[in-house]
């Protein structure tokens, strides 16, 4: 962005970075605080708000979005966007609660969208130690090696969903079509060149449709006592944790999260450093992917019962979280932990009106007022900075 | 599933413009619409009822607002059934989205070239699709409007002779769902309500019909929306709650919503201490309706507006029913309590 590339001498400039750099980590949980000590003016959300009974609701509402949102956050590093993340919410969610209660029972074509990823895993791996060996494969025997790979696993699901599963295996299905429609939405931009927004609008379309076609339209139940474990309280917390502890350690200590900041930054001088640029930029819109689906699965085992509509609107309250985090939508920069703030933010913004009793078609209006606002604000100090 | 007796008031049936047909419509129908001005009885269950198999094997076409609404997949089934039971053709159209009026306007002229004999349709936009209607009765299509209303007001101005309308009465629901939880709360509390999305039809009216019932009987703490959506009313919940500790009651205007608000309120621990009434008695609630948790919804019947539909499009194109009535389907409030006083209610039209 605006920051010198050259290696910073003089101690002055290098303190001033330094003060940035702080800002740069505080500033999203400033924002939160400025939002709780503006609602705090009002007496009810003073009571109401800081109490033992209330402040954990601010997580339990907000764990799906922090989840679709440290997801969001490595597509968005990229330089890119994903807006089907709330129709793949649906379609997980739907695919976790039919795995489960087999009625309806699960399609088999959506048993052939989970195994691509795992096709395509396979064809990667292979296609890795063959070329270790330095032999050439034509192309005629990769496509036919992936086909009989999705082949293979796709059967294997089928039979496996024939039998039924339990709740983690259903819980895997689940996570696996969602990195289906991620890896799906990765090769299309990477490899096919299509523009983020465009691919990932089609996605949206896609799944939703896909939703309400495996389904008839239908809700589908799944009330299990073990599945519904996951939904509320101390397990929601960690599962949401754990999700943003390993997507921290994924961009700060892997060399993966370096890659895809360094995609977001500048493309074409990463392609030149060697960088595999369609490698880490798929593996961006799985992670995007496995994040919603993650998310449909906490839906799932809160409510009891899959919704078609579910997710409606979830990929721009991601997408806010990230950016009032202050992960920037060109790419290049961001952190995880911004993601989770932003999230939180979002919450208290969205609870916090209901709890001082705006009139609901306000709301909406200072919801978006306060967005774009923090992204205002935080270009001014990036410009001046 | 138990259906309370004291509603089983089956809201029978309206019957508007008994009098003669106020313009033939030209063209190829001006002899079907003069012969039934002054033939046929007027349209009502009983007499829909009655009409039997079609003489031609009409083509009639079911245009709903979106397949992606649930509500809508009873009344296509009861729609397809009724019409192979009557001999003849049904077809089924749909925008992709419930807003999506253009989209309506070019099915229904894409139908009218096609030929069909009959469109049932539920209006995205009760004003907006009135002029490509109008252009369908012109052409000798018989119109017959379901479930959302085209505002009488633009029918009347643009002149539309509509065969008919069979639906429910969404501000009658509302009413119902009010009654339902003014006598769970012995006629004082407070309520708040979860509304659908604002500025839709019948979002509005179920409104409108709960204030309507609970007056000043009961004080409404609280009205937000929940947008239809499951998660977005159980966030809504959890803060209305904390809000208003004194909360008894909440009034969600579907049963998606209603789900997320239940799961608010067993967080809480509130269960039994509020009590939730829906809309639309989807498979989701059943459970919660017989255990308790959820003291009542409305079931407003689409499969009835469906079967109903067909049969009044056949009794006009045979002659034997009169042109211009209004069948309003039954309403039910469905509660726990009470063994049902007569037998099931759902007929298959």
């Amino acid at each position: 962005m605006t920051r010198a590339p050259q290696a910073v001498t003089d101690p002055i400039e290098r303190s001033s970075r330094y003060r940035g750099h702080v800002i740069g980590i505080v500033r999203p949980w400033l924002t939160l605080l400025l939002v709780c000590a503006l609602f705090s003016l009002h007496p009810v959300f003073r009571t109401t708000f800081w109490t033992r009974d209330y402040l954990p609701d601010v997580f339990q509402q907000s764990g799906r979005n922090i989840v679709l949102a440290v997801g969001m956050s490595f597509v968005v590093m990229t330089g890119g966007i994903d807006l089907s993340v709330g129709a793949v919410l649906a379609l997980a969610g739907v695919g976790l609660a039919m795995a489960l209660s087999g009625t309806p029972a699960v399609p088999h074509w959506l048993a052939f969208v989970a195994a691509f990823p795992l096709a395509f895993l396979t064809l990667g791996f292979v296609r890795r130690t063959l070329a270790a060996r330095s032999a050439s494969i034509p192309f005629a025997a990769i496509v036919s090696l992936f086909v009989l790979a999705e082949a293979a696993f796709g059967f294997v699901l089928v039979q496996a969903l024939r039998g039924g599963l339990r709740v983690e295996g259903a819980i895997g299905f689940a996570l696996l079509i969602g990195v289906g429609c991620g890896l799906l939405n990765g090769l299309v931009v990477s490899v096919g060149h299509v523009p983020p927004f465009v691919t990932t609008l089609g996605m949206m379309s896609v799944a939703r449709g896909l939703t309400l076609y495996a389904t008839n339209s239908q809700s589908v139940a799944a009330d299990f006592p073990r599945l519904r474990l996951l939904g509320e309280g101390t397990p929601l917390l960690l599962v949401t944790l754990a999700v943003v502890a390993a997507g921290s350690l994924l961009l700060k200590r892997a060399q993966a999260g370096r890659y895809m900041l360094a995609i977001g930054g500048n493309e074409q001088a990463a392609r030149l450093t060697g960088v595999p640029v369609e490698t880490y930029k798929t593996l961006a819109y799985m992670l995007a992917g496995l994040g919603a689906a993650l998310g449909g699965v906490l839906v799932v085992a809160k409510f009891g019962t899959a919704n078609t509509g579910a997710g409606t609107g979830a990929e721009l309250d991601a997408i806010a979280a990230v950016v009032i985090g202050g992960t920037s939508l060109s790419g290049g920069q961001g952190s995880i932990l911004n993601a989770l703030v932003g999230a939180l933010t979002i919450t208290v913004i969205t609870s916090g009106l209901v709890l001082v009793g705006i009139e609901v078609n306000l709301q909406q209006v200072i919801l978006g007022g306060i967005i774009v606002l923090t992204v205002f604000i935080d270009q001014l100090r990036k410009r001046r900075g | 599933m138990r259906r309370s007796a004291f509603c089983l008031l089956a809201l029978g049936v309206m019957l508007v413009g008994c009098g003669k047909e106020d313009t033939p419509p030209t063209g190829l129908s001006t002899k079907t619409a003069t012969d039934n001005s002054q033939t046929g009885a007027v349209a009502s269950e009983a007499i829909l009822d009655t009409v039997g198999k079609a003489t031609k094997p009409y083509k009639i076409v079911l245009i709903v607002k979106t397949k992606n609404n649930p509500f809508f997949i009873p009344m296509i089934k009861a729609f397809e059934d009724t019409a192979a039971k009557l001999g003849v053709q049904a077809e089924v159209q749909a925008a992709a989205q419930e807003s999506s009026y253009e989209e309506q306007v070019a099915l229904v002229q894409t139908e009218v070239s096609k030929g069909v004999n009959a469109i049932l349709i539920t209006p995205a936009d009760s004003k907006a699709l009135v002029p490509a209607l109008k252009k369908a009765v012109e052409a000798g299509v018989l119109v017959i409007n379901l479930d959302n209303r085209l505002d009488p007001d633009t029918v009347k101005a643009q002149n539309l002779s509509l065969g008919g309308y069979v639906g429910a009465d969404n501000v009658m629901g509302g009413e119902k769902a009010g009654l339902a939880l003014l006598d769970a709360l012995g006629g004082k509390g407070n309520v708040a309500i979860l509304e659908g999305i604002r500025g839709v039809d019948n979002a509005e009216a179920r409104k409108k019909g709960f204030l309507l019932a609970v007056g000043q009987r009961l004080k409404v703490v609280a009205s937000e929306t929940g947008e239809w959506e499951t998660e977005k009313a159980y966030n809504k919940t959890l803060a209305i709650l904390a809000a208003h500790p004194d909360l008894n009651g909440i009034f969600c205007a579907n049963d998606n919503m209603a789900i997320g608000a239940m799961k608010a309120i067993s967080e809480k621990g509130k269960r039994g201490l509020v009590r939730v009434v829906g809309y639309d008695d989807i498979p989701g609630v059943t459970a919660a309706i017989n255990s308790g948790e959820m003291t009542a919804t409305i079931e407003q019947h689409p499969d009835l507006m469906g079967g109903y539909g067909v049969r009044m499009a056949v009794g006009i194109l045979d002659g034997s029913i009169k042109k211009g009535g209004e069948v309003l389907v039954m309403l039910e409030t469905i509660q726990q309590f009470n063994t049902p006083k007569r037998p099931d209610p759902v007929k298959s039209p």
